[in-house]
């Protein structure tokens, strides 16, 4: 999960004023938009070797780094 | 077709008369009435639209070129066809502080190119739709959108149409295409009403429930009173559709 915070804070959102933590929602105040979604989306499909459909692109998946980390990085 | 009146002209055209437009009347009448229950005020829009207000909402940055032109008054190219009736209502509010929620609804013709091989009248270049259209605060917004759902719902299961409330996207054309639809679905931003309909392989999108959030506020410097943010949102309901599958329906 550090790593995926780390690439967040640093290549997604390296304008922004705050450090975004695991429980920052991603998609409130237009953190994450249409632009820097699919670099999201591309860093953790490059993680983990695995396409994301389209249909797993969903807010209980997304919302945070932490959702994201737990849903396709450290699924247990 | 012709029997419940439906008449396909050329260039994705319909004439409507006898049963289908009686349906198309009826329908929308409903419509209005369910809007004017919930507070709506109505007003007739042209269905010629200001290029500048058009491009000012960002419409060309998603569908360069969905709308359709007119030549027309002074400066000939400054209208063109409006390819929905809500736009006028951002133009509208352009500027104006809101003191407090508005609901607004309008019908009108509206205009937009089809790619070639579109089946008519489930798809047209030139259709009627009827809106609804939200401003105010953002969980407002969003709870007037859930009860239109609801709402409108429920009324297609009283037609006993085969309906079903879908997530859906717009299709959105250039560069930030996928990413546009993929947060558009990732928000919940939008969820069609489809119908299935006799004689067509998919379902028909009936009605849209849209969340603009500040799509609309932050171009058209809409705000609360006080500058709080304001969100917007719309119920769009396409006419003939209602009445294709009304009348297919009842067939």
């Amino acid at each position: 999960m550090n790593e995926l915070l780390d690439f967040v804070n640093a290549s997604l959102l390296p304008d922004h004023e705050h450090r975004v933590d695991a429980d920052t929602p991603l998609f409130e105040h237009g953190l994450v938009d249409s632009l820097n979604i699919l670099q999201l989306i591309a860093f953790v499909e490059g993680k983990t070797q695995r396409t994301i459909a389209d249909r797993d692109v969903v807010m209980s998946n997304f919302r945070t780094v932490r959702t994201i980390a737990t849903r396709f990085l450290d699924p247990r | 077709m012709n029997a419940v009146g439906f008449h396909s002209l050329s260039d994705g055209r319909v004439a409507l008369s006898g049963r289908a437009l009686d349906e198309c009347r009826r329908l929308d009448d409903v419509f209005a009435l369910m809007a004017r229950d919930d507070g709506a005020s109505e007003t007739m829009f042209p269905s010629l639209l200001s290029r500048a207000t058009l491009e000012r909402s960002g419409y060309f940055e998603s569908f360069p070129d969905g709308a359709m032109g007119v030549t027309c008054g002074e400066n000939r190219e400054a209208q063109v066809l409006a390819p929905a009736v809500c736009y006028h209502c951002y133009a509208a509010w352009a500027g104006l502080p809101l003191d407090g929620p508005r609901i607004v609804t309008c019908v009108g013709r509206c205009f937009r190119e089809e790619p070639a091989g579109f089946d008519p009248p489930a798809r047209l270049r030139e259709f009627t739709m009827r809106e609804v259209v939200f401003a105010g605060a953002p969980g407002w917004v969003v709870e007037r959108r859930r009860a239109w759902m609801q709402r409108v719902e429920a009324f297609a299961r009283s037609l006993e149409l085969d309906a079903t409330m879908e997530l859906a996207n717009d299709p959105f054309f250039g560069g930030q295409a996928r990413g546009r639809q993929l947060l558009q679905r990732l928000k919940e931003l939008k969820y069609e009403l489809r119908v299935r309909v006799a004689g067509l392989p998919e379902p028909l999108a009936v009605a849209s429930f849209n969340l603009h959030e500040t799509h609309f506020t932050d171009r058209f410097e809409i705000a609360l009173t006080g500058g709080a943010t304001a969100h917007t949102g719309c119920v769009a309901f396409g006419i003939e559709r209602w009445a294709l599958a009304v009348t297919r329906a009842k067939s």
